[in-house]
């Protein structure tokens, strides 16, 4: 059995969406109310209007040659095409139209597949190791734990209303490829006087506030796997932080509790599940019928030969081989999809496995079987002829599809492979072989950046008032069971110039990679300081005027901006403007020679952007500065005098209090004087109706600028606001909903919109 | 892949840079995928975002070349501020694709010169070798 099964109560709400579908599309059901019921689902929008995702689970990253037909026929008729490999191993189809999504869910099911639990507060697609029942150091095969795990958790109703997403996965060994070190719950395989069971750890995640998982047993006899992941997500469905979704996840209430408090909370849930019944898991053993695999010594064709060393492995099954298939950035066109399913199809069931690095691998072939299949393979994509590390490079859909995204890693993607193309015959990349290149467009982490060798994500920087995609660097993570090391922060570079980098650096480490054990061994021993060298060059860009293309990302067609992002993100692009300024001050600060003139600019432009002022040149920046913080006396008076004239020394005076007044500064954007300030003055202040035009100013100006306005104004008072079109109405109310106020309604206004917001 | 001669090369680049900050557009006559020269034409739109041909030239253009034995093999234009990518405005407005688009950024510090071909909405890029 190579399927999870898909419980009765599934097909229930199934009927209930099917209700909810219709009353949508006849515009009875309004769009907020609809989400709630299609995101768990599985069903997304996606960053252009009403196009939207359907996730599919696929436990293990299991499927079978029959379901990958179907899957192929989706993605030909609704999908523009390709199937979507994501990071959990799971599936996507991309660009749906909403008036498909029943028929596309209805398909699925009728092949043993759900996106229920998809997206959401859910129970998210179980992983497993991708070798999983091949590999020659496992302890065990765990794709029948990841299958009934499935089945189970989609039986569970409380599976669907988590404060937060919550993730399983199962490594076969202490390698760690099912990434149980960094999941909510993950086990790895261990047997213990000859019985079967696992090493659990709990509450590791990557995103804000990134964690290593606990070890929270070492040892679980495996009839109780399900009992335990029951009972941690009931101790996360009581004390799961509801209020605040940045801090949602299971992580955040192990890092409140600690251990032995979590383990009391546990102990009461492991008893409540043991004493409502049914908490051992039927496992159902993987059925392989491998026919005749003893073969005449088989010879491997000298043309294929390169390909068989990069991509062939030997299984643990004598006799038998795997093979990984390095899929472009995790989309396979229908046409290629339906001819691998085609030529599988006579092998059995067990033959392929969706990985969460993006990629795929075929299983339980025998060699001339394998080699059989060479042809089809090369038309996958480009990265099946080259060596690993172009198919090893993961990338999230970035700014080009998501609502969240920064920067677009997926052109980034391109071009680093484009790059490194012209050098292929002169390096040799196939030493590197295992070399994993993360990228992400924002600093959650959907590109898996802090388990890359190297990793990215996206960030704003500013250069002379205009903003460009940059990256932060992380290099040398490590996974092991015996405990996972994310990667460290290394520098930041120019999104533009992240080909350039990536070539120095891979450069560099083939200087050194026959000496170390790993990546991660040699950015212990020194590499990371190299790296971090290495980015320092690659960071800035040359002035709008002399070069305008760093200033657009790739595939971008418009300048950079943060236009189109989701939830609250403007504020996160204000924070690092003032993060980017701050850093280039501290710098300042440390040179021997010091740049006064520098040290003063960007001393007195620090802070600007929290008063919803983003002057560009010198003369604009001082003015503002002491109209803004010396005459408001937020800075003494004393600094006024520093901003005429020349700098001098005293700019690194000026320089320290601006920085400690940033640290005062509180989530309202207010410093703790200007609160004392406020107090007094909102006494004689009269509450009257608050408005602001905020039109002809830009994002994310105009939503400092908004929470300015809110910050003086009463908990339930309104504020009304007029926003331009475009980014600033697609934006600003987002951002102000996702800090906790009601957006009452948004007007057409002539040009621009009326925003009425009660504050929270 | 479309060829195209150093001078005709210089005189897009040229034309595009004469008529910055609009974009500069034009076709180039030539045959099975070698351009023989360039035909700058007037932007009606004079916009730095948009181009428009006149109806009245194009129709002048394709008589000259039908009478020579060439065809109007490729669409020119420039993107003043932007990089040498077709904007969706350019694809969208690309009906034929039978042609190949060629796009000449200055948004660089030296110009940039780029060709496309696009059917149905989807892009292509294609090569350039200067003869």
């Amino acid at each position: 059995m190579s399927r999870y099964t898909i419980p009765e109560m599934v097909y229930e709400d199934l009927e209930v969406f099917k209700k909810n579908h219709a009353e949508f599309l006849a515009g009875t059901l309004d769009e907020l109310t609809f989400k709630t019921m299609r995101v768990p689902f599985g069903v997304y929008e996606q960053r252009a209007a009403n196009t939207f995702m359907v996730r599919i689970k696929l436990a293990g990253g299991i499927l079978t040659p029959k379901q990958l037909l179907t899957l192929s026929d989706l993605a030909e008729k609704y999908a523009h095409e390709a199937i979507h490999i994501t990071t959990r191993g799971g599936a996507q189809l991309h660009y749906v139209k909403i008036e498909d999504i029943i028929d596309i869910i209805t398909t699925l099911h009728s092949i043993d597949l759900s996106g229920r639990g998809g997206g959401g507060n859910t129970v998210r697609n179980v992983m497993a190791d991708p070798l999983a029942g091949t590999a020659k150091d496992e302890i065990f095969d765990v794709s029948p734990y990841a299958l009934a795990m499935t089945s189970k958790m989609l039986e569970q109703k409380d599976s669907f209303a988590l404060p937060r997403k919550f993730k399983i996965t199962f490594s076969g060994s202490e390698a760690d490829r099912g990434y149980a070190t960094i999941h909510d719950v993950g086990f790895i395989a261990k047997i213990q006087d000859g019985v079967k069971g696992f090493k659990l750890f709990t509450a590791g995640g990557m995103g804000a506030k990134s964690r290593l998982g606990t070890l929270l047993r070492d040892f679980v006899p495996d009839t109780e796997v399900f009992l335990y992941s029951q009972a941690i997500k009931q101790v996360f469905d009581k004390y799961g932080n509801r209020k605040n979704k940045h801090a949602a996840r299971l992580r955040f209430l192990f890092e409140d509790l600690g251990l032995e408090e979590f383990n009391k909370l546990l102990d009461v849930e492991l008893k409540a599940v043991k004493a409502k019944g049914d908490w051992e898991m039927p496992i159902t053993e993987i059925e392989r019928d491998f026919g005749d695999t003893t073969h005449e010594p088989f010879t491997i064709p000298e043309n294929i030969k390169k390909w068989w060393n990069r991509y062939v492995y030997a299984q643990k099954q004598e006799g038998l081989y795997g093979c990984k298939v390095p899929v472009h950035l995790g989309d396979i066109h229908f046409e290629n999809a339906r001819a691998l399913a085609n030529a599988l199809l006579p092998f059995g069931e067990d033959v392929l496995r969706f990985t969460g690095d993006q990629n795929l691998y075929i299983r339980n072939l025998t060699a001339p079987q394998m080699v059989s299949l060479h042809d089809i393979l090369q038309k996958f994509s480009v990265e099946v002829s080259k060596p690993t590390l172009f198919g090893d490079m993961v990338a999230c859909t970035g700014a080009a599809t998501c609502q969240l995204g920064i920067a677009r890693p997926r052109g980034a993607v391109d071009a680093i492979q484009k790059r490194l193309n012209k050098l292929i015959d002169e390096r040799d990349y196939d030493a590197l072989q295992g070399f994993k290149i993360h990228l992400s467009g924002c600093p959650n982490s959907c590109g898996k950046h802090l388990i890359g060798d190297l990793g990215f994500f996206g960030k704003v920087q500013r250069n002379e008032g205009y903003s460009y995609p940059a990256y932060n660097v992380v290099a040398g993570s490590r996974t092991h069971g015996d405990g996972s090391v994310y990667a460290q922060k290394a520098g930041d570079v120019a999104a533009f110039h992240v080909p350039a980098f990536v070539e120095e650096v891979l450069d560099t480490w083939l200087l050194h990679v026959k000496a170390y054990e790993s990546f991660a061994d040699w950015i212990d021993d020194g590499g990371l300081a190299i790296i971090t060298e290495i980015s320092k060059k690659y960071v800035d860009i040359p002035s709008f005027k002399e070069d305008k293309n760093p200033y657009f990302d790739y595939d971008a067609v418009e300048l950079f901006s943060l236009k189109g992002r989701g939830t609250g993100e403007c504020s996160a692009g204000m924070y690092d403007l003032i993060e980017a300024d701050k850093k280039a001050l501290k710098e300042a600060l440390e040179k021997e020679e010091k740049d006064y003139e520098l040290i003063r600019l960007l001393a007195a432009r620090m802070l600007l952007v929290t008063r919803g002022e983003d002057a560009r040149d010198k003369a604009g920046v001082l003015k503002a500065f002491k109209t803004l913080f010396v005459d408001t006396t937020l800075l003494n008076a004393y600094f006024g005098t520093m901003l005429e004239g020349d700098a001098d020394e005293k700019s690194i005076e000026l320089a320290e209090e601006v920085i400690k007044l940033y640290e005062t500064m509180d989530n309202t954007l207010k410093f703790a004087k200007e609160k004392e300030l406020a107090a007094a003055a909102t006494q004689t202040e009269e509450k009257s109706a608050h408005f602001k035009d905020l039109s002809g100013v830009a994002c994310p100006m105009n939503f400092v600028k908004t929470k300015m306005e809110l910050s003086k104004i009463g908990s339930g008072e309104v504020l009304e606001i007029l926003l331009d079109d475009g980014a600033p109405i697609d934006n600003v109310p987002k951002s102000v909903a996702g800090e906790g106020h009601k957006v009452e309604s948004t007007t057409k206004e002539g040009n621009g919109w009326r925003v009425r917001i009660v504050k929270k | 892949m479309i060829k195209i001669p150093q001078s005709v090369y210089d005189e897009i680049v040229a034309h595009a840079l004469k008529d910055t900050p609009i974009e500069a557009c034009g076709y180039l006559a030539g045959i099975e995928g070698e351009v023989k020269y360039a035909i700058p034409m007037k932007n009606t739109d004079a916009s730095n975002e948009h181009f428009s041909f006149d109806p009245q030239e194009q129709f002048d253009a394709f008589k000259k070349t039908q009478k020579e034995g060439l065809r109007l093999i490729s669409v020119y234009h420039s993107h003043p501020e932007t990089p040498a990518r077709p904007s969706e405005e350019d694809i969208r407005l690309a009906y034929d694709p039978n042609v190949s688009y060629v796009i000449v950024s200055l948004a660089g510090k030296t110009p940039d010169m780029k060709s496309f071909i696009i059917k149905n909405k989807t892009v292509e890029k294609e090569e350039i070798e200067i003869i």
